[in-house]
This record gives structure tokens, sequence and C-alpha cells, in this order.
């Protein structure tokens, strides 16, 4: 089973493409409030890649309840086979 | 026509203690905000000889309280976004001719404390509750000025009557789309955007409840959030927030929502065939209006039945002009043309702005007189393209300009390219729009042979351009191509960007 920082390492190409910035570095506090573009449009980006990266369908209770990077990580983890 | 002050003051006296606005989960009754009203409204009445007030509007109870406050003694208001750029902020203020500001919240002091012309005032700071009653001033008052995206780099005031606006609220109730004091709304806009207005001055001045969306958070996930939990009745949206929400559809319920208004973009069929599962007792309303013609003029009652055939290259209908409101579609040398023939939109009757601010070479642009079925008439060019059905319903068909709407915002391509070409010294620039198969809208800059690092021209931009407006992509070209009439081939960078960026 993977760990949630392997699993932020896998996030960041992702994160750095949907926000176009290939020095992001992320850690489990950033949230759209800290990050800089990260909009609706973003988001709804984002969850898609990482849904297509990963295999899986996020609930949207689950999205609902992403406040930071962090959440994402225990989600797919959650999910992920 | 009952002023606004009178709908604010019957919505005080009626629904004291009523909810009125609900911010970040805490609730603020009718007697709350009216008390907070007049104590701002005590600090206002001392800048007697000013006829507008600016507001940095924020997601909190002051700048609400701070707008009706300002309405009731009789002022219009400015809002400012203090996200926004700082020049293009100050451009608004000096503009406007502002010399007072409100500021709700005391950490933005500074950043509009530079000027010694502009009295500040801090609202957490009045606490004096002893205003005067609510002023009444002539119908042509301004109650508000809004700055759009302007083609010349500079944002274009457009300033809205009391008359302007009371029309519209009474329009608004006489489509029967209105609002009841047992409603509880969503206000998920920007308070610089003017379909603001119609989801929190509008219910406020009939008693309903405002629920107010979180910023800094993903909007369609906390949309959904307020819908669902505190099982709001009314929801007006831009139809973004249904493509984000698309993917979960299935897990969709909202019983108690009883009216959808979609505005500010073109709302596609099958979205709207898709969102009526989702909220099984929901009307849904298309509305369409320019900021010009005060917020709404237009609409269509999204019907399942209908609604396909009434559609072009599957965007639902505009529908047909409010009471009150006038439509006709005309020509090149503005002639009206028959029905079913393509032509712009122009608009008029009592919601039509009284024109640009300071700016009479606008003006003569954008309205001109004519003699249709109701007498004389003075139009507004709204610039969008229609074709209107033998029922009376219009069909959106595009722009005549280079404006675009993105989530909800009106953006004139040329405001982006004027502060590009400022930033690169002067270099050729052109912004391509673009809109993506999952729907995300955004812009692409294309800038004539250009040395520097196009990363620190974005950069740059950021400091001049509100974040909707900033490019995403930025590419040098040696020679911007040309077409056969010599103008700028935009579909010809759209396939270079592509083969480009992918």
């Amino acid at each position: 089973m993977k760990s949630a920082a392997q699993i932020l390492t896998e996030l960041t190409p992702i994160f750095r493409d949907a926000l176009d910035d290939k020095q992001l570095v992320l850690s489990p506090d950033m949230s759209a409030r800290s990050i800089e573009g990260w909009d609706s449009f973003t988001h709804t980006q984002l969850i898609l890649a990482i849904e297509e990266h990963y295999r899986i369908h996020f609930r949207l209770k689950e999205v609902m309840n992403f406040k930071n990077v962090g959440d994402m990580c225990s989600a797919i983890l959650r999910l992920a086979p | 026509m009952l002023d606004i002050s009178a709908r604010i003051e019957r919505s005080f006296s009626l629904h004291r203690r009523r909810q009125a606005i609900c911010i970040e989960g805490r609730l603020h009754s009718y007697d709350e905000l009216r008390s907070r009203s007049l104590c701002i409204q005590h600090e206002i009445e001392s800048a007697v000889d000013q006829p507008l007030i600016g507001v940095v509007a924020g997601n909190n109870f002051d700048t609400y309280a701070a707008i009706l406050a300002i309405l009731r003694a009789g002022r219009g208001f400015v809002p400012i976004n203090p996200h926004h750029p700082e020049a293009r902020n100050q451009k608004i203020i000096a503009d406007a001719g502002l010399k007072t500001i409100l500021i709700p919240e005391p950490r933005l002091r500074n950043q509009f404390a530079a000027s010694s012309l502009l009295k500040i005032v801090v609202t957490e700071e009045a606490t004096l509750e002893s205003a005067s009653p609510a002023a009444m001033p002539g119908a042509e008052t301004i109650a508000y000025l809004l700055f759009t995206s302007g083609s010349t780099g500079a944002p274009k005031g457009v300033p809205i009557t009391r008359a302007n606006l009371c029309a519209f609220l009474d329009s608004l109730t006489a489509t029967g789309f209105g609002f009841t004091s047992s409603d509880r709304v969503l206000q998920m806009f920007d308070l610089t955007f003017d379909f603001s207005i119609a989801s929190y001055l509008a219910p406020l001045s009939c008693g309903a409840s405002v629920y107010t969306l979180p910023s800094g958070t993903a909007k369609f996930t906390e949309v959904y959030r307020l819908l669902d939990s505190e099982r709001l009745t009314v929801a007006p949206m831009v139809p973004s927030v249904l493509s984000h929400l698309r993917p979960y559809f299935s897990e969709v319920h909202l019983p108690d929502l009883r009216l959808t208004i979609l505005c500010g973009e073109t709302l596609l069929v099958d979205l709207a065939n898709e969102w009526m599962h989702c909220a099984p007792i929901s009307r849904m309303t298309n509305f369409y209006g320019p900021t010009e013609g005060t917020v709404f003029a237009m609409i269509y009652e999204w019907s399942p039945d209908e609604g396909r055939s009434k559609s072009l290259n599957g965007i639902v209908s505009i529908g047909r002009p409010m009471p009150e409101n006038i439509s006709i579609v005309v020509d090149r040398e503005l002639n009206p043309v028959p029905v079913g023939a393509i032509g712009e939109l122009c608009l008029a009757g009592p919601q039509i702005t009284p024109g640009y601010w300071l700016d009479p070479l606008r003006n003569a642009q954008s309205f001109f007189e004519l003699l249709v079925q109701n007498g004389k008439q003075r139009f507004y060019r709204t610039g969008d393209m229609v074709v209107a059905d033998s029922q009376g319903d219009h069909l959106f068909r595009g722009r005549i300009d280079t404006q675009i709407k993105i989530q909800g915002f009106r953006v004139e391509l040329g405001e982006i390219e004027f502060h590009a070409r400022e930033v690169t010294a002067g270099h050729a620039c052109v912004v391509i729009h673009r809109v993506q198969a999952s729907g995300r809208s955004d812009f692409s800059l294309v800038v004539e042979n250009y040395p520097g690092d196009l990363k620190s021209v974005i950069s740059a931009l950021r400091v001049r351009i509100p974040p909707y407006m900033v490019p995403t992509r930025a590419m040098c070209v040696e020679k911007l191509p040309l077409n056969t009439n010599g103008k700028i081939d935009r579909l010809a960078l759209r396939h270079r960007l592509e083969e480009r960026f992918g």
C-alpha cells in the first residue's frame, strides 16, 4: 500500500500541469486559498486528472470535503487499488 | 414606483425577526441588518455633497449593511473588489470621483490609504445608530455605478439609476419569477458583478433570506453544499457551476429548490435537461441582460418539451423581453430586420442606463433613438447577434465584436491586449479565447517578436487586470499571421496554439 508521501509525490506533476506552475512544491496543507490559480475550473480539472491517473471515482460528498491537498491524498489512499 | 429606500425600509419593518442573511454559517436577522445599516448610514451622512460612495466589497455582513445604508441615505454605491489589481481599483476610484470609501475589513485599510483625498471609513468603527429616516431622492439619482471591461484598456463605468433599479425589481416580480419572504436564496456572485443585484438586493427587498458563498473556495462544491444543507429554494447561478457539478448529477437531489435562475453565460440544452432531474420541483429560467440594461432584460422559461426546439447549436433561447422592456433586432444601418433574420439585439425601456459614465463618444456609438410601435424609444446596442422566431423568442448567434463572457464576467479581448502591449513595451499582442471540452474557458496570449520572458509578462498582467482575465498560456511568434482581408488571422493563431500546447 502506498504512503501519503508517495501520493503527494505522484500528485505533484498533476498539480503542476493543472496550475501551469512547473516549480510548484506540494504540501498537505495547501488549499485553494493558498495556491494562486486554484479556482473552480482548476479544481474540476484536478479532480478529473486524479480520477484518471488512479482509475478511481470520487463521490460528490468526498469532493465537497476536500479542504486541502492532504484531504485529497487521504481519499486517494482509501479508494486507490 | 416605490424607491429602493422604501423597499428596504419595508423589509426592515415587516420582517424584523426573519433571517436576512447567512454568511459563513452565521445568521443575521433583518433587525441586525437594520441596526448595522443605520450605524453605517450615520457615518455616510457626514459626506453631505457626495452622490457616490465606494464600498470595498467582501463576503462579510458589513458589506451588505453598507450597501443598504448607502441606498437608504439616498446615495449610490460603487463596489470595489479588493482582490482586483490595485491600479485598476485606483482608476475606478478616480474615474468615479469617489471621496469616501467604506471598508468593512479593517486589514484592508492600508490598501486604500495612499490617497489623502480619500476619506476611509472602517465600518467596524461605526457604532452610533442614529441615522436620518430613509432618503427618497429623485428617480434619476444613481443607485450604483459598476465598471465592466473596456476595449480601450480602461474599465468603463455603467451608472444605474434608482428608476432603472426599481424598474428591474418590478419587472422581475411581474415575470412571476420574483422572490417571496419565505425564500432562501443563493448568493454566489462577486458584488462587482451586476447579477449579484438579483441575488441579494432583490431578495432582501422582498424579505427573503440570502445565503452567501464562502470566499476562496471551489465554487461549485460550496454552491451544492449550501443548496443541500440549507435547503435553499432559489438558486441564481452561472451555467458553468452546473457544468462542474455535472459529473455528480446522479448524487445531486434538491427537493426544496423551487427556482433555478441561470444567467451570464450560454446555457446548453443537455445541461438544462439533466439539471431538472436533480431539482424535480424546480422551474428553470434562462435570463439575459447586459449591465447597461440593469441585470436582466429578457427571459426564457426552460421547458423540456419545447426547449430543444427553442435552441440553436445546442444553446437555449434567451427568450423575450421582460415586462416593460422592449427589444428589436437590427442590421448594420440600425434598421429592424424581419423575423428569422440575424441582426444585433437592441434594448429599450425603463431599465436602460442613462449612458456610460463621462463617456459621450461611447454613448454616441452605443445608444440611438428609433420610432417603434410604442413611440420613440432610446435603444442600447448590446453587441449580441440574435435571431428572433415567430413567437418572439430570441436565439443567440454570437458577438458582433471580441467581447467574451467568462464565469459570467464580460471581458473585452482588447482590454487584455492593451495591457499586454504596455507590459511588452509596445509589441503587437493578440489574445485568443478558448473553450475546452471540459467547459473550461481561458485566454492565450500571442506576442509578436518578443525577446523577453513571457512568464514575466503574465506576472505583470496579474497586477493590472482581474484574475479571470489573465491568460493562462503565452506564446511568441515572429510575425502575426494576416488573413486575406489584411486582419490578424485569429483562426491561424488558434491552430498554432494548439500545435504548441496541445
